[in-house]
């Protein structure tokens, strides 16, 4: 039995937002696996074996988002100071809605506990996203209100208690394989999606241009998001290497940075094109494990 | 950007040493770039910029020129000693004492000018730079007044030197970028780090080196990046043997450049590529952009130049093509001699119609073409606390992209009351998005499912934006009657909802004690009100091609929205 699972204003502080290249957003790797964690911790803390409670997907929204490169320590004699900053963070309300699992009778009659939002929320607080502190302001939200009870669904319940101006980003990695197959080159299709149309050379223009169709009227709003590193070979295998400035030896690229497009909209917009018929309600509301690793590698030709 | 010579530059750091010098580290000649040919270049060029820039090598060589001058005789020894002697009325040092001993020493008190001012004697220490480099306490910290009023001195320029008192460290802060728009690729690749801070006073002046630019092989970089490639240093480390430079100069100015920089705890160090043997410049700082990144941008660039460059040749040629076809049109008018009204008529014709046409094309050839630019943004180094704020010290990021939603508020200055009242302005004008164009679904004889798909996704979206406040104080709502119950929920229902008419409360706050006709009615009423708000939009946006098209699929959707929306 899935059930939905949501924390609203969830007060993150200093997440990590710089992997590489693209700046903004967290890590939606870090994003799915947080439940990931929420689900093993909730586990634990209801006595159940860990693989009870499973997470299925995820759906991250946020708003009152700062970046900020973060304290910095004074200088003090004697002590290197980084040429450079060290990592930029952004802290933001995040609202995060989980889909879980129960895979045991146990588990289901353990999430049917009258305490159990509050004691999730508790175990919420314990974790940490991106580096990022996790301060939830309540309990998970009760999403069999008596407010709620005429919508039908669960997510357009979950959806309802959301702010709307609250942004909601969507998994988009379906580009990337169109524009593979299509033979675009795939650095170049990240950096062109965030620029404006009349800036992107022509086969880029056509390819959001058709994107954009699908979707009107709404406006598309696309933005590479990191996607977490992945292994390029099994094992670094020690015949290509490279000299750091200091000549040591390293390993060339045995892992590289990914990143995906995310598509941002907001919470109003989504609610207005929710369309219940859908089979599996709005599928691309939602981040998987499973789609997650379809992105771009940023070393992959090394 | 123009080259100039090792030859060239030492000749003129002969000459006038101060702007020589200030023109190459501070950027001050636009575009001009030192060429080194080779090792020995560097070598020379190091040694000369650390005696010129070194306040303790200009002490310690000054001091020796003193205590190297015995009474009424005239000095001998190397020749920039005898420079000095010779323009002893220029002399900078008048106030020294001499004791009975026969030592001579400054009046207590003196400040020492860092600066000699007679570029003469600089350019003649200058020309034998290593034999200024022998004579160099450089380990020795230098921390006086003087030193402040030299560092003071430079800040005629945009880059300001800041001394921070509490830790005995400068720091160099490069001027604020005014408008991001203006950043150009350049910057991104050549200047990296803008702000710099160094442990000990007595460095400070050789960090000016860390932003001259230098052309080595044909690779435009910063000196300290060349300082940092071994095996070029222990090229340079010997030429400077060579010429009876001590080994504590040389370890000093290893630990100056970098040489033992480690990565900085716990982060990546991020290496654009794999770094060539024979050339070990491109370290660079977590911020820089990865290879990929910057070829994938300049393709991107170049993609665009081209397709530009193919729609002006285009242009052109047409522009061409209507010219001459103007001219033979004139002229096949100027050889009738007799024409006919029919005929006449005929040729002006052709000839508006040609020359319509010629000023669409040169309309079209005066828009210049789109630019492309990638996204980035700054940040303020250090966060927003007073005394960065006053120091103006910040950061560009650079990153190839991204951020969309800092909310504009929040930016940094930004003024938040114009903000504020520019927002309650918008809002109460309520501005929608439509798409600039009527789109082709609106049109009256658009009744297929494709167009009736899209209508019906356009008027959710409308309807979105139009009920933007009311979702706002719906969530509200439903946030704190979460939170209340029992008499504490009524009180606050009044004060938060009293003054709403009663089909705004329904959709709010539902209306359990109503019957279900009722509330349909109420629903009824709100659909009412969204549609009349939706259709003036669209009226607006679109007043000439749009008349109510699809009134009735509005008037359905918006009533879809409130049921959808409403707590009923």
């Amino acid at each position: 039995m899935k059930s939905l699972l949501l924390f609203r204003d969830v007060g993150v502080g200093h997440a990590k937002v710089n992997f590489g290249p693209f700046v903004g957003l967290p890590s939606m790797t870090g994003v799915h696996g947080l439940g990931g964690a929420l689900c093993l911790a909730l586990c634990e803390e209801l006595g159940l074996s860990p693989a009870d409670i499973r997470l299925d997907a995820s759906l991250f929204a946020y708003d009152e988002y700062t970046l900020h490169e973060g304290f910095k320590k004074g200088f003090k004699p004697g002590t290197a100071t980084s040429e450079a900053l060290p990592a930029a963070w952004a802290s933001f309300n995040a609202h995060l809605l989980y889909r879980i699992e129960a895979c045991t009778p146990q588990a289901a009659s353990a999430l049917a506990r009258p305490d159990f939002r509050r004691l999730a929320a508790e175990v919420l607080s314990s974790l940490r996203l991106c580096k990022g502190t996790l301060s939830p302001q309540r309990q998970a939200v009760n999403l069999d209100a008596p407010v709620l009870r005429h919508l039908g669904s669960d997510l357009q319940r979950a959806l309802a208690m959301l702010p709307p101006r609250a942004r909601v980003v969507r998994d988009r990695s379906g580009l990337i394989e169109t524009a593979r197959e299509a033979g675009l080159p795939l650095i170049e299709l990240l950096l062109a999606a965030t620029s404006a149309p009349a800036q992107r050379p022509k086969a880029y223009r056509d390819f959001f241009a058709e994107v954009e169709e699908q979707v009107a009227p709404r406006r598309l709003s696309l933005v590479p998001v990191y996607n977490g590193h992945f292994f390029l070979e099994d094992s670094p295998s020690g015949q290509a290497q490279r000299l750091d400035a200091m000549g040591h030896v390293l390993p060339a690229w045995a892992s590289s940075a990914s990143y995906t497009l995310a598509e941002i909209q907001s919470v109003a917009s989504v609610r207005a094109h929710f369309d219940e018929t859908a089979e599996d309600y709005d599928p691309d509301v939602f981040w998987r494990s499973v789609t997650l690793p379809q992105g771009v590698f940023l070393h992959a030709s090394a | 950007m123009r080259l100039i010579t090792f030859t060239e530059f030492s000749e003129r750091l002969a000459g006038d040493s101060n702007g020589a010098v200030k023109a190459l580290l501070l950027h001050d000649s636009d575009g001009e770039v030192l060429e080194l040919k080779n090792c020995e270049e560097l070598a020379q060029l190091c040694a000369a910029l650390t005696v010129r820039t070194f306040p303790p090598a200009k002490r310690a060589i000054q001091q020796r020129i003193l205590k190297a001058m015995p009474e009424g005789a005239a000095p001998g020894g190397s020749a920039w000693v005898a420079h000095f002697v010779e323009h002893e009325s220029d002399f900078p040092f008048d106030r020294y004492q001499r004791k009975a001993s026969g030592e001579v020493k400054l009046e207590p008190g003196t400040n020492l000018p860092l600066m000699t001012s007679d570029d003469n004697k600089m350019g003649t220490l200058l020309r034998n730079p290593y034999a200024a480099l022998a004579v160099l306490d450089l380990r020795t910290p230098e921390t006086t007044n003087a030193l402040n009023d030299f560092l003071a001195s430079r800040s005629t320029h945009p880059a300001k030197l800041s001394y921070e008192r509490a830790s005995g460290s400068f720091v160099l802060a490069k001027p604020r970028v005014p408008y991001v728009s203006s950043v150009t690729e350049a910057d991104f690749l050549t200047v990296q780090t803008e702000t710099f801070a160094v442990k000990n006073a007595a460095l400070q002046p050789a960090m000016l080196l860390f932003i001259s630019r230098v052309s080595f092989k044909g690779t435009v970089v910063r000196l300290h990046e060349l300082y940092r490639c071994p095996e070029l240093m222990e090229k340079v480390w010997a030429c400077w043997s060579q010429n009876d430079v001590p080994q504590g100069t040389k370890a000093f100015l290893q630990e100056l450049g970098g040489y033992r920089a480690q990565p900085v705890r716990g982060e990546p160090q991020v290496f654009v590529g794999p770094v060539p043997d024979h050339l070990c410049l491109s370290v660079m700082t977590p911020f820089a952009l990865f290879k990929e990144v910057v070829r994938a941008k300049e393709a991107l660039s170049a993609q665009l130049e081209a397709e530009n460059e193919e729609v002006r040749a285009a242009l052109e040629k047409k522009k061409v093509a209507l010219t001459t076809e103007l001219e033979s049109a004139k002229a096949k008018r100027k050889a009738l001699t007799k024409p006919s009204r029919v005929q006449r008529e005929g040729f002006k014709e052709e000839q508006a119609t040609i020359k319509s046409e010629l000023e669409r094309v040169s309309k079209a050839l005066k828009v210049t073409p789109e630019e492309p630019s990638f996204r980035s943004f700054e940040l303020l180094y250090g966060g927003s606390t007073p005394r960065n704020l006053a120091a103006e010290l910040d950061k560009s990021l650079h990153t190839a992209n991204v951020l969309l939603f800092v909310p504009v508020s929040r930016q940094h200055r930004v003024d938040k009351a114009e903000m504020r009242s520019h927002r309650a302005a918008s809002l109460l004008q309520g501005r929608a998005y439509l798409p600039p164009k009527l789109p082709s679904c609106l049109n009256p004889g658009a009744l297929d499912a494709p167009a009736r798909q899209q209508r019906t996704k356009l008027f959710a979206e409308l309807m979105a934006q139009r009920a933007a406040p009311l979702l706002e104080l719906k969530f509200y709502w439903l946030t704190r009657s979460d939170e209340l119950t029992g008499e504490a929920a009524l009180s606050e229902k009044a004060a938060t909802l009293g003054h709403l008419s009663p089909e705004l409360q329904a959709f709010i706050a539902g209306a359990p004690s109503l019957e279900a006709p009722q509330r349909a009615e109420l629903r009824r009423q709100l659909a009412d009100t969204l549609t009349a708000s939706a259709s003036a939009a669209l009226h607006s946006a679109y007043s000439d091609e749009y008349s109510a098209n699809h009134f009735d699929e509005l008037r359905a959707c918006a009533l879809r929205f409130v049921q959808a929306e409403g707590t009923y």
